[in-house]
């Protein structure tokens, strides 16, 4: 990951956090050939930990938001209930109680998440999940961008 | 009236045994008749009192050095010895020899120093049949505090402890079916379905070497790939084969390197064993680190963790340790993961040690006998 796009992201993520006001901020990438996802950003985070955290193949994000390219709440008392929280360790490193997960795309592949968490109970509102996909848009187009200015050059 | 002619008027050895007598006699001794009421009403109370509790349970009455003074039916009944066999003698007639020195010297300990004793023992019939008994004694104390008499009030409670053996032994019957499930599951999974995909895969690269650029192809290839990875991990999941292959050591290395990209806690990961266990040993190994290093990651909040296996005397001992937030015992109460813990050690006759301080952290300790 070069400090460019890195440093992008970060602004996308701070802005998006201010304006829904949420705890925490990260974008992971698929990556490898079982496309997993790894945590390569985070804004608002406690610890360095997310930075080596990645999903066991076809297991929480990376079975849902990232196989079937849609976005997806997170929630700490609803994985619980379903005994699956060991799948998403991102909530326990940052201690997130809620998060909304929204897939970074390039054309019709997901590329990566963006996920917004906070370390309370919460649920988002329309309008603010509305915020996270727009985010998540900007990252995406950058990846169209990259991709075709690699192409170019 | 000397004490001693007291004693001999008035036998008080036998719990409410001269309360007859006593009433009797009330009139002639004493003249407050308000008084006099008060004491015939108490002392009618106790005598019931006594009779309510032969009726319900097995009493057994012994003098200071545990000599058996007094047996209601129900200890007959159930010991099948007379009463005359029983009188004088201590309660090493029904000892059924289960329990250890150190079980004995706790009960006598707790007793001789005036504090009531509560728990379960299996005693012998004279026939020969054994039964369990849930006991409480109580000592009777002088004055001075020193117990002068016991009473000892028991209910049987064979049924429920069998009951609660076979549990156990069915436990660990079905735990065992659950890995014999989940080993053939994992070999039909890697075997069947993903050497299908492997077989699948290396078509679709045959038909993208021939025909150039078929975007399309590559990427189905991709997906067929990420299947496959899929396949593998869940068949690793479900029971790793190196486990049966290669053993617990590798297992659990295999194990804790994917822990660690998972979760990002690191594991300090040391093995003194110069030998493999025997598989069921290994197996319970291999689960019970597992449950403790996933309650680690969900509850612990910390970045690191360790876990050692040892061959101490004639034990195997596994440590699982963190220095996180801990938890108290009410906390634990709703989760199935420490009561697994400790069934998968009880299956291959070992012990499970949880020692958690909030705030401190928590050392789960399984030791497991090696010459079963
Ligand atoms: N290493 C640990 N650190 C802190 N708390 C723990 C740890 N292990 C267990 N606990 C506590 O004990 C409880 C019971 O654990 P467990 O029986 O494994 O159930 P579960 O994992 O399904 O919640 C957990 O809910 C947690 O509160
Ligand atoms: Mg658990």
């Amino acid at each position: 990951m070069d400090g460019g796009k890195s440093a992008f992201w970060l602004e996308v993520m701070e802005q998006l956090r201010t304006e829904i006001d949420c705890d925490f901020c990260c974008v992971g990438l698929v990556e490898g050939e079982s496309r997993s996802l790894h945590w390569k950003a985070a804004s608002g985070n406690e610890g360095e930990r997310y930075s080596s955290i990645s999903d066991r193949p076809g297991r929480g994000l990376t079975g849902t938001v990232v196989k079937v390219g849609r976005a997806m709440p997170v929630n700490f008392a609803d994985l619980i209930m379903s005994r699956t929280l060991h799948e998403y360790p991102i909530m326990t490193a940052e201690r997130l109680r809620s998060a909304y997960a929204v897939p970074l795309t390039e054309g019709a592949s997901v590329m990566g998440v963006l996920l917004a968490g906070d370390r309370w109970k919460r649920v988002y509102r329309p309008e603010e999940r509305n915020c996270i996909k727009l985010a998540a848009e900007r990252i995406s187009r950058k990846f169209a961008e990259n991709s075709s200015e690699a192409a170019s050059s | 009236m000397s004490d001693q002619n007291a004693k001999a008027r008035y036998p008080s050895e036998n719990i409410a045994s001269n309360v007859d007598l006593l009433l009797e006699q009330l009139e002639q001794h004493i003249t407050d008749s308000s008084f006099r009421e008060a004491l015939q009403r108490s002392l009618k109370q106790l005598a019931d009192v006594k009779f309510a509790l032969d009726e319900a349970s097995i009493v057994a009455v012994t003098d200071h050095k545990g000599k058996i003074q007094y047996v209601n039916d129900k200890f007959c009944e159930i010991s099948s010895y007379s009463r005359e066999e029983l009188l004088g003698k201590d309660h090493r007639v029904v000892n059924s020899g289960y329990h250890g020195k150190a079980f004995m010297r706790e009960l006598w300990e707790t007793i001789s120093s005036g504090q009531v004793w509560h728990g379960e023992i299996k005693n012998r019939a004279k026939d020969g049949r054994e039964y369990w008994v849930d006991t409480t004694i109580v000592p009777f104390v002088d004055a001075e505090g020193r117990p002068y008499q016991y009473l000892a009030i028991r209910h049987e409670v064979t049924q429920l402890k069998e009951t609660e053996a076979q549990l156990q032994s069915m436990m660990a019957q079905l735990m065992q079916v659950q890995e014999e499930e989940r080993r053939r599951f994992s070999r039909d999974l890697h075997d069947g379905i993903g050497q299908s995909l492997f077989a699948l895969k290396i078509t679709l690269d045959r038909m993208i070497s021939e025909d150039g650029d078929s975007k399309g192809l590559q990427a189905l290839s991709g997906q067929v790939q990420q299947l496959m990875a899929e396949v593998r991990g869940l068949a690793w999941e479900m029971r790793p084969s190196v486990l049966d292959d290669l053993g617990v050591v590798p297992a659990l290395r295999t194990y804790v390197e994917s822990y660690e990209s998972h979760y990002g806690i690191r594991v300090r990961f040391v093995s003194e064993l110069r030998r493999r266990p025997n598989l069921l040993t290994e197996t319970a190994i291999y689960r019970v680190v597992q449950e403790a290093l996933t309650n680690i990651a969900k509850y612990a909040g910390v970045s690191e963790a360790s876990v050692t296996l040892r061959e101490v005397d004639s034990f195997v001992k596994a440590v699982i340790e963190d220095r996180g937030v801990g938890f108290t015992t009410d906390q634990a109460g709703r989760g199935v993961g420490l009561f697994s813990m400790e069934e998968r050690a009880r299956a291959v006759s070992g012990q499970l040690r949880i020692r958690s301080v909030p705030g401190e952290g928590t050392t789960v300790t399984l030791s497991v006998p090696t010459d079963r």
